[in-house]
């Protein structure tokens, strides 16, 4: 265990230090610079997860666990993070479960399908979009009000990449209503470009 | 033409613009719409950043402070770092890690990348502001306004 890097993390007294370690680790497995987490180091990233109550290092533990090993206690936190419509990081909960148990993803996207949270509706919207891609579009236009800046931009891209002209006269729309000059008309013009591109 | 028109996905090409050096140009056009007013404090701001593609998190983060941007962690991961121009208006780079989209699609935020933005300063609330705020202008790493997602993130290491 002496090796346990995310052993090594929780010992820090600090918690901008804990913080900055799982950044850093994380950049690391990214950028290929790091081994791969061990069944051992997420285990205990499972259990650091359960009881963590700063969200920019829930972000990080999601992210790790994300690129990590199976791990049946990290199935169940994440179905029951699910639940808790109070929780941050609903959507990471539900890509990491997409990731390591997609086989459950027909029943939880009925479950959630009228689910408010910005990061859950851009999941289903992953699951939808081999199947039902108008759909799926529409379901991330949805949730396009109520993401952080990570969701929204992702979905910018996505939106741009699979939307038609019926999701660019919506987003204008939606932009009105807004007032003009919002997030809504910032994506609309990135589709009309691709659109016009075509 | 307009940005994002080569008929490739958006966000596919981005290593070409992310070396240039050429000067930004306040008057150039997005998508067949006026580019929005850069005003001089902003235009002095995006000169005094100067090109961010390329260079580690860590040395921009080294940099901004220099430039005397506050930084704060932001819940989704990543930093956000502001300053307020004094004109009513806030510049704000953001440093995101990589998205980890499933599958992965190509899409340049799929990279460590940074970002360039100005939003109205009333927008901004504890070093952050939300990514839908009314008057929130995306820059490319040349300074310019743009709408287009492939620009607008700036690869980083």
């Amino acid at each position: 265990m002496a090796n346990n890097r995310i052993e090594l993390l929780a010992a820090h007294m600090s918690a901008g230090t804990r913080e900055d370690g799982l950044a850093a680790l994380d950049a690391g497995l990214q950028a290929g610079d790091e081994a791969p987490l061990s069944v051992d180091e997420s285990h205990l990233l499972t259990q650091w997860l359960a009881r963590e109550r700063s969200a920019y290092a829930q972000a990080y533990l999601w992210r790790l666990l994300y690129s990590g090993p199976l791990l049946p206690e990290a199935v169940n936190l994440a179905l029951r993070w699910l639940e808790e419509l109070q929780l941050g990081h609903r959507g990471a909960a539900l890509a990491y479960l997409r990731r390591h148990r997609p086989d459950l993803m027909p029943r939880l996207a009925e479950q959630f399908s009228r689910d408010s949270d910005a990061g859950v509706r851009y999941e289903l919207a992953q699951f939808w979009l081999p199947t039902r891609p108008d759909e799926a579009v529409d379901l991330m236009i949805d949730a396009l009000a109520g993401a952080d800046h990570e969701g929204f931009d992702a979905m910018t891209f996505e939106i741009c990449e699979y939307g038609k002209s019926t999701h660019l006269e919506r987003l204008g729309k939606l932009d009105a209503d807004a007032g003009g000059n919002s997030g809504f008309g910032r994506v609309a013009e990135a589709l009309r470009s691709r659109l016009e591109g075509d | 033409m307009p940005s994002g028109s080569t008929g490739k996905p958006p966000g596919k090409d981005v290593a070409a613009q992310a070396s240039s050096t050429a000067a930004p140009d306040a008057t150039s056009s997005t998508c067949g719409k006026a580019a929005p007013a850069i005003s001089a404090e902003e235009q002095k701001a995006l000169d005094q950043l100067g090109p961010l593609g390329g260079k580690s998190q860590s040395d921009i983060e080294a940099q901004l402070l220099v430039q005397g941007y506050t930084g704060v962690k932001a819940n989704s991961g990543g930093k956000v770092f502001t300053k307020d121009l004094g004109n009513g208006k806030t510049m704000a780079v953001r440093l995101d890690p990589a998205m980890q989209r499933n599958p992965p699609r190509g899409f340049a935020d799929e990279k460590p990348h940074a970002h360039k933005e100005s939003v109205p300063g009333t927008a901004v609330s504890n070093g952050n502001y939300s990514p839908a705020s009314s008057g929130l202008t995306k820059f490319d790493d040349l300074g310019k306004p743009s709408s287009d997602p492939g620009k607008v993130h700036i690869p980083t290491q």
